[in-house]
């Protein structure tokens, strides 16, 4: 996975060409040993291509199509791939890629009902939210319900009071947040903590934003990328757990964009496409996104502009109602 | 191997009786041509049908499968597991097209969702355990069977069966989470899995649970996969457990592994931040999330609450009872002070951990210079409490070891202020973790404000981290 040593580049057309080709490999191992991830595939590589500027290239139809083939009859979520349980994490992704589609529409009343109902009934009295009836309880549950209800509309104080109060518990000593009460503080839960409390416009939950902005700027490390805990290897998806949580926080100058850039930049297979998670590494689908909204939130490679806290085009998330309600 | 028509994930299943005896194993899927070579390493080398085993050292197994059996293994569930899918749907189906409800069976789902979980769809959850992770839909129904057999088992009083079944289902997850495969060993599910089991354990018969055993599974999957951050989390969780029942036996045995794992891996931010928990007890706010899981999975077993240890009670819990002041100060001076001293090294992890002990310690026993002061009522109310009578048998012990923690706080502050003298800068010491002073005015100007981190203006205002790590560059 050579890459230019004299000049970095993004390699746009090829990165779209990766992604598009993801879905021709059904005769492959790999295809099928990660069908029960289909549905976040899905999301990651459809987000990347609006941000390449390239939304058009999967037929529209055949992703709702796909979408709506995995809803779950018996929970009313939506789950991974056809006949799969309805879990959090695809319903998200479910809904964001229909927003993202601008098809919410193809939902109808019953539908938003049972999502919302799959949705709260998955939150416990304590406010957190476990993914399924599997009862794993994190907080990037809760940021995915929470967005999920947001982009519905269907937000409730009787939702949002508790959610809050279990965030707060998830704050630790050095500022960061953890998965649960006492867990240690981890990049991606600061996200997912801070991208709720954004979504409910309560930031002034952290106890010190300062602090939260010094931890998060300490992610970065000498050769520019960025980790998720202290004196870990640097990894492109925190380019996003990290980069979006300093700019919901206003702090986004904190780290070095030049050199961030750099690392993503030295990621990508410069032949066959893609990003991976460190130079030489092989590429996924996962790590082409979050590199791409990376440079796109850094400004960079003159990408459409991405929103910190949904991880979705800014151009789609203007148009959610915003909490509190008004009307 | 053997014909291919055998059921692999019956064999994988099968396979746990082989090494449910070795203290300490490492699963990894090689090429087939490593695989073959394993097979012709001669003495310590074992073979079975689809797994390669070789001793690795005294106690350590090394389990090999090669790479065509693993994609076989993977096949042959996910086709199973997918007509299980299908049958599920289309009986729904047909019964909504018939207009009928499906009634519902003992274990929640309906009754003819219940008639299709047969023993090979069991087994097929266990080929893709081995070779997805976060399969959700996959690890429902292994639960689910789970359950299924625990209920038939406690109908019929069996609980040598289910405590049988329970203890394979752990050595199945030790497969899994010692394993070189980093998605599966680090699978927040499995973790999950393996903390329903403990409870299970726990409830059934606390006898079967081998602490040696759980702990030696934790180390050996971080051994593999360092900063396993669900690993950690499932072990900081446990921790929280035994503090609620104040088992300070077992409190010190967890200690004593997680301590020499700890100075053996001196940039592993999570172990240490576990060694933590070890001498801080948990806020009651963390103890309570703990109890509060505890009783929702014992709860989601359906099991008799009067029976077995549930539910739990938060006002059972209080962390002043539960530190064991003597014990603690040993553990900071005599393990950790004394350790450190003697490598002299300036890794912020361990730095930060000795600052955070030791100013959350002092919050906890409140401020050391307090302590002498009011030693004599200090040492009354100490005294008073049955568990220290044994430990602290006169004042002087007491007061010596308040006035050690004094004396050495006190160290740490004049070091730290030399160290600011010295090289010009302001370290400020807040909540433990030493962050700087930003002079407001630089954050109009980004660029200005970067110098202040990456160039060698940090005369003013500064980060130990930075200093520590990077004072090479700025300062030599």
């Amino acid at each position: 996975m050579a890459h230019q040593q004299h000049e970095l580049t993004l390699f746009k057309e090829k990165h779209i060409q990766y992604i598009v080709n993801l879905n021709t490999k059904d005769k492959s191992y790999e295809y099928w040993l990660t069908e029960h991830l289909r549905m976040n595939g899905l999301y990651w590589g459809l987000t990347a291509l609006y941000l390449l500027g390239s939304q058009n290239s999967l037929d529209k139809e055949d992703v709702i199509s796909f979408v709506l083939s995995c809803k779950d009859p018996v929970n009313g979520g939506f789950g991974a791939f056809p006949k799969h349980d309805g879990h959090l994490l695809s319903t998200l992704s479910a809904i964001q890629i229909l927003a993202t589609l601008d098809s919410l529409d193809v939902l109808n009343e019953e539908d938003i009902n049972d999502l919302v109902d799959f949705i709260i009934g998955l939150q416990l009295p304590n406010g957190s939210f476990q993914g399924d009836k599997y009862g794993e309880i994190d907080t990037r549950f809760i940021y995915t319900a929470i967005s999920s209800l947001s982009i519905l509309g269907k937000l409730t104080k009787k939702v949002v009071e508790p959610s809050l109060s279990f965030i707060k518990d998830c704050q630790n000593f050095d500022g960061g947040f953890g998965m649960v009460p006492g867990a240690e503080s981890h990049a991606a839960q600061v996200f997912t903590c801070l991208g709720t409390l954004a979504i409910l416009d309560r930031l002034d939950v952290i106890n010190d934003q300062n602090l939260l902005g010094w931890w998060l700027s300490e992610r970065q490390v000498a050769n520019g990328g960025l980790n998720g805990r202290p004196e870990k290897l640097p990894d492109v998806c925190y380019s996003w757990w990290v980069l979006s949580s300093l700019s919901i926080l206003n702090k986004l100058s904190w780290i070095d964009h030049r050199k961030l850039r750099q690392f993503i930049l030295h990621s990508q297979d410069s032949e066959n496409g893609g990003i991976s998670d460190r130079p030489d590494n092989q590429v996924d689908v996962y790590h082409t996104l979050f590199g791409i909204a990376g440079l796109s939130l850094m400004k960079f490679e003159n990408l459409v502009a991405i929103d910190p806290v949904y991880c979705m085009p800014i151009e789609i998330t203007k148009k959610f109602r915003r909490w509190p309600y008004t009307e | 191997m053997k014909q291919l028509n055998e059921n692999l994930g019956e064999i994988v299943w099968q396979f746990l009786d082989v090494v449910k005896t070795c203290d300490n194993i490492v699963f990894e899927v090689v090429s087939q041509h490593v695989f073959d070579s394993i097979g012709d390493a001669g003495e310590g080398t074992r073979s079975h049908s689809i797994f390669g085993i070789i001793a690795e050292n005294d106690t350590a197994i090394g389990i090999y499968l090669s790479k065509p059996v693993y994609l076989l293994i993977f096949k042959q569930s996910h086709d199973r597991f997918n007509q299980y899918l299908a049958e599920k749907r289309l009986q729904r189906e047909n019964s909504a097209a018939a207009g009928s409800v499906l009634s519902a069976g003992p274990l929640g789902e309906s009754v003819q969702d219940e008639l299709l979980l047969t023993d090979d769809v069991f087994y097929a959850t266990i080929g893709l355990m081995l070779t997805t992770y976060e399969y959700h839909t996959c690890l429902n129904v292994h639960e689910l069977m789970l359950k299924k057999y625990i209920k038939k088992h406690l109908n019929d009083k069996n609980y040598l069966s289910i405590i049988t079944l329970l203890v394979k289902e752990l050595n199945l997850l030790r497969l899994l989470l010692n394993s070189k495969l980093s998605n599966i060993n680090k699978s927040s599910s499995l973790w999950l899995f393996l903390k329903k089991l403990y409870i299970l354990l726990y409830n059934f018969d606390s006898n079967y649970l081998n602490y040696p055993f759980i702990i030696e599974l934790i180390l050996q999957s971080c051994r593999v996969h360092p900063y396993n951050y669900y690993a950690w989390s499932f072990t900081k969780w446990l921790i929280n457990f035994l503090y609620y029942n104040n088992d300070q036996k077992l409190l010190s045995l967890f200690y004593t592994k997680f301590n020499k794992f700890s100075h053996s891996h001196i940039n592993d931010n999570s172990s240490w931040s576990v060694l933590y928990d070890l001498i801080i007890p948990p806020k009651s706010s963390v103890v309570l999330f703990t109890i509060t899981e505890y009783n929702s999975i014992l709860a989601s077993y359906n099991l008799n609450s009067d029976v077995f240890s549930f539910p739990l009670l938060p006002q059972n819990y209080n962390y002043r009872n539960s530190l064991n002041f003597q014990l603690s100060y040993q553990r900071i001076f005599h393990e950790q002070i004394t350790w450190l001293e003697t490598f002299n090294f300036n890794t912020f992890i361990v730095w930060n951990f000795i600052k955070n002990v030791l100013i959350n310690f002092e919050k906890i026993y409140l401020n050391p210079q307090q302590l002498i002061k009011d030693k004599d009522k200090i040492v009354h109310l100490l005294q008073i409490q049955p568990q220290y009578q044994v430990k602290f048998p006169n004042n002087k012990e007491i007061i010596q070891a308040t006035k050690d923690l004094s004396d050495f706080w006190s160290k740490i502050k004049d070091s730290l202020k030399t160290f600011e003298s010295k090289n010009q800068i302001e370290i400020i010491i807040k909540n433990g973790y030493s962050t700087n002073s930003i002079d407001p005015n630089t954050l109009n100007n980004p660029k200005k404000y970067q110098n202040y981190i990456y160039q060698e203006d940090l005369k003013k205002f500064s980060n130990i981290k930075k200093i520590l790590i990077w004072k090479e560059k700025f300062l030599e």
